[in-house]
């Protein structure tokens, strides 16, 4: 059969508008084998078997966000935890140098006492802020 | 059946019991796709999982100008050919050509009753080169539309059409030599 009577065909059965046959069809002495071979194809292709999820398959897929998304999140918090120890740190170190008033070191022109008032002012706010995040998360996740 | 306008937004705060929701819904169409594509029975879940984290991730870019479905369709669809060439490279396979296509227990003294006829359907699909599966599967199975097609492939409408019309000839043709003569 050449192809242009097999794209024909095809054409005809989808302009149908319904991808399903119709059984009288295939009783049809009108219509030739390779109608209702294509008719039979079309039909046929509606039934192929689904593949089925496994039932908590929703679930799993949750879960493993939930999982990324702590694992970032603490990820993250210790990311914000070193970089805000290592300012005051360094601020603390700074304020203490001006206290001190150690001139020979080149800093201490820098700093002065109350860097160091500072330093221990933006310690505390972080402290507090830590333990009230923590008392959140706990909140959150029981 | 879930609107997608309201449960978009929930899940775009953040809310997880809002996805788990649309994975229900979008599940059998993720499982039929990637099934379909993917060549290797085992790794389906983990593509599958791998699809809705990517349906999570880039949720805040569907702009509602294609149906739901289609867009995770396109994710579905993308996902799964990009592990089969993964795979692909990984093993060095050959890919099929259409025309030696055989039915591994194909014998043409064993013909096929009706109802033997969907089973041995799934296995020539099965067999056949990735673009006609693709577009047999978005096609006839999930019933997707050619505009519908284009925009989960990126193939061309022309092409689709072609890759479908040659899926079909084969098919039918494979029937044509299996099937008992009272069937049709």
């Amino acid at each position: 059969m050449s192809n242009t009577n097999d794209e024909s065909i095809q054409r005809m059965l989808e302009e149908k508008g319904e991808r399903a046959g119709e059984q009288a069809l295939y009783n049809d002495p009108r219509f030739s084998v390779d109608v209702k071979l294509y008719q039979l194809l079309f039909d046929e292709l509606k039934k192929l078997p689904e593949a089925d999820p496994p039932p908590d398959f929703a679930r799993n897929v949750t879960a493993a966000l939930a999982a990324s998304g702590k694992k970032v999140k603490a990820g993250r918090e210790e990311l914000v935890i070193v970089v805000s120890l290592s300012v005051i740190g360094v601020l603390l170190a700074v304020g203490m140098i001006g206290w001190i008033g150690v001139d020979t070191i080149p800093l201490a022109s820098v700093a002065s006492p109350g860097m160091l008032f500072i330093s221990v002012f933006v310690l505390t706010c972080f402290l507090i802020m830590q333990s009230l995040e923590s008392k959140l998360l706990k909140k959150k996740y029981s | 059946m879930v609107d997608e306008k309201e449960l978009v937004p929930v899940i775009l705060k953040g809310d997880l019991h809002a996805f788990e929701i649309l994975v229900k819904e979008y599940q059998r169409l993720v499982f039929f796709i990637a099934g379909k594509i993917v060549t290797n029975r085992e790794e389906v879940e983990d593509v599958c999982q791998e699809v809705f984290i990517k349906v999570y991730r880039h949720l805040g870019s569907f702009k509602f100008q294609s149906k739901l479905s289609t867009w995770i369709a396109r994710i579905a669809w993308v996902t799964a050919v990009n592990h089969n060439r993964k795979q692909r490279r990984e093993h060095r396979q050959k890919i099929t050509e259409i025309e030696t296509i055989e039915h591994a227990s194909e014998n043409p003294e064993i013909l096929l009753d009706r109802k033997d006829v969907a089973a041995y359907l799934n296995q020539l699909i099965d067999q056949m080169p990735e673009q006609y599966r693709t577009v047999i599967v978005l096609y006839h199975l999930n019933e997707f539309s050619y505009e519908e097609i284009t925009q989960i492939t990126g193939m061309p409408s022309g092409t689709i059409k072609s890759y479908l019309f040659r899926a079909r000839k084969l098919l039918k043709d494979k029937l044509t030599g299996s099937l008992k003569k009272d069937i049709v």
